[in-house]
């Protein structure tokens, strides 16, 4: 078992096969050595989303981990498809700060499959939407007045596919 | 069923073609009208005489009869013609006109101007090396550059370029920029009749290979989509020799030839002035831009750079590239050719000033409305615009800088788009069958297949 300490000091002791899902933590257990007790500190996690995130490795251990030097035609081909499975589905189904949190989480440690669920279910909000709409869905505030809006559609319209 | 067929001769730019409703095979028709052309020199050149003196006699009569305003004075008019040689007692329909037919399964040119015979509108032999018989039959239906360079057509040699002219380059301060290490040997010459067409078929070409690969199923309507992007676009059919194809991006200009070095050098004169006619009432905003000058079978590239010279702004040739051979083979070894990769690398420059002028800086104005706040950082948006359809990903740019930034960066990899017959249609489908995105590897050339290309992307 390790211990993972989270930015608001919450520790979480964990089953190593389950913290190595994390090539990040992984990396760091190798560093240490397998007998240390020392609690591997988190700075860039909080207890709420590593929970969350340990939800998900739990539930994926044993699954064989990317390998480091998966070629990237691999990785493309991985990206043809916006498709998650329906335990990974339910999981994600979090408000947007959560989501957006979960997905630097698994940036940050290094969880390949946690960051593309993540991004494919960003893209599955994009999809479909008005610029206006995902400016929406990012809260980004929309200052300009009909005019130029509408002059900015205009601008825009090269990129229209039909 | 009759095999039907034209034997034209060309004479001052001009074509004398008649009309054979039976029997035009190359064994029959080819076969005769080779034998019509002497072997031996002294023959041949009073061959040649007599036939153009013999065709000038009908233009002669051609413009006599204009002069008198009796009918069938315009051009394209027949005229009837006593057959010789061959074909003495035979009386031929002859049609002048400006352009050679095309409608007839068996076409054969003596071009008297030239001396080059043409089957099929391909350039064969060599008028004063010709092949009879057998021989004639067995080389026929070769490609050019699989003939015996004996009997190979040559090129004529091109027009005079002006003094002045050559003049005016060496004042550029010009350096090679590539190799021209392959396939430089322009093995046709492009003709009158196709010189309008090719102007706007380089045109298309050029076009594909400075942006992205759009194709759909049905191959003929790559020209409408095209044509659509009215963006880089002058003005439907018309046909234009110098034109921009991004504005003050990359321009482009159509000339017969510069297979030879005075030929491109006048090319590259004759660009710098129409550079410079454009400018003459319009602002130039760039420091530095492109042009392409295309023949149908060559391609040069030069650089222009911006520079102020005692308060006026001029526009320089920086550098040019020699001829590079644009067109493969017909039977090509590698599937690029110097002239390709000259011009896919110069689009992708294009392209990536392209997107970063239109996502970025005309778009500067409404990123810097919005608010600039960061919810993720740029590696990430990267990551979620991987898994977005192209149309959505520039719809992205608009939503702040960082988009913008992100969607530059993922339009420009390679990509292609299929659609699906029955969306043209207009059949209610889902919209995952009408339409897959794909993103091309950046694999080997040589090894460019179809496995190169992933999965469909639906959208």
């Amino acid at each position: 078992m390790i211990v993972l300490k989270t930015s608001d000091n919450e520790t979480f002791t964990v089953e190593r096969d389950v913290a190595e899902r994390s090539v990040l933590i992984k990396n760091m257990l190798d560093d240490i050595g397998e007998n240390s007790e020392q609690a591997i500190p988190l700075p860039n996690v909080n207890s709420s989303v590593l929970k969350k995130v340990l939800e998900y490795c739990e539930h994926h251990r044993g699954e064989p981990l990317p390998a480091a030097d998966a070629d990237t035609s691999q990785d493309d081909t991985r990206k043809r498809t916006t498709d998650i499975s329906e335990w990974d589905q339910k999981f994600i189904t979090v408000d947007q700060e959560m989501l957006f949190e979960i997905i630097l989480a698994a940036n940050y440690l290094d969880i390949k499959s946690l960051l593309d669920v993540g991004c494919k279910t960003v893209a599955n909000m994009i999809k479909g939407k008005t610029p206006e709409e995902i400016r929406k869905l990012f809260n980004i505030v929309n200052d300009f007045t009909p005019e130029e809006e509408a002059q900015i559609k205009k601008e825009n319209e090269w990129a229209e596919d039909r | 069923m009759g095999a039907d067929g034209y034997r034209v001769y060309r004479y001052q730019g001009l074509f004398f073609s008649s009309y054979t409703r039976y029997n035009s095979y190359p064994n029959s028709l080819g076969v005769k009208l080779a034998r019509e052309i002497p072997p031996e020199t002294t023959q041949f050149e009073a061959y040649v005489a007599s036939k153009k003196a013999e065709l000038q006699q009908l233009l002669d009569s051609e413009s006599a009869k204009d002069t008198e305003g009796s009918e069938g004075s315009e051009s394209g008019a027949f005229t009837i013609y006593d057959g010789v040689g061959e074909f003495a007692g035979y009386i031929f329909r002859l049609e002048i006109s400006e352009t050679p037919p095309t409608d007839g399964l068996y076409n054969y040119e003596i071009d008297l101007d030239n001396y080059i015979f043409y089957f099929e509108g391909k350039p064969m032999f060599d008028l004063r090396n010709m092949l009879y018989g057998d021989e004639f039959l067995s080389n026929i239906c070769k490609d050019p550059s699989e003939l015996p360079e004996k009997h190979r057509y040559k090129i004529p040699l091109p027009p005079p370029v002006d003094s002045s002219i050559l003049d005016a380059y060496k004042n550029f301060a010009s350096t090679y920029l590539l190799d021209n290490s392959y396939g430089l040997g322009v093995n046709a010459i492009l003709s009158d009749y196709v010189s309008a067409r090719i102007i706007r078929r380089c045109h298309n070409i050029c076009d594909l290979f400075s942006g992205p690969l759009i194709f759909d199923n049905d191959i003929n309507c790559l020209d409408w989509e095209l044509r659509k992007r009215d963006y880089l676009r002058p003005p439907a059919y018309d046909i234009v020799s110098f034109y921009w194809l991004a504005e003050e991006s990359f321009c482009m200009l159509a000339v017969p030839r510069i297979d030879t070095e005075d030929t491109l050098q006048a090319a590259i004169v004759k660009l710098s002035r129409k550079v410079s006619g454009y400018f003459e009432d319009k602002e130039c905003n760039t420091s530095t831009f492109y042009g392409a000058i295309l023949s149908i079978y060559d391609v040069c590239v030069v650089r222009f750079v911006v520079v102020q010279h005692n308060g006026e702004r001029k526009y320089q040739v920086q550098r040019h590239t020699p001829s590079l051979r644009f067109l493969p083979q017909s039977q090509p070894s590698k599937l690029y050719t110097p002239g390709i990769e000259a011009l896919s690398r110069l689009g992708h420059i294009i392209y990536k000033d392209f997107l970063q002028q239109k996502l970025i800086t005309e778009r500067k104005k409404q990123h810097e409305f919005w608010s600039k706040s960061r919810l993720l950082p740029s590696e990430i948006c990267l990551h979620i615009a991987q898994y977005l359809p192209y149309k959505i990903v520039t719809s992205l740019a608009s939503v702040s800088l960082q988009w913008a930034s992100v969607a530059v960066e993922v339009l420009q990899q390679p990509y292609l788009i299929i659609r699906d017959e029955r969306w043209q249609l207009g059949r209610p489908l889902p919209r995952v069958l009408t339409c897959y995105w794909f993103r091309v590897f950046p694999t080997a050339r040589e090894n460019l297949s179809p496995e190169g290309y992933v999965d469909p992307l639906a959208f």
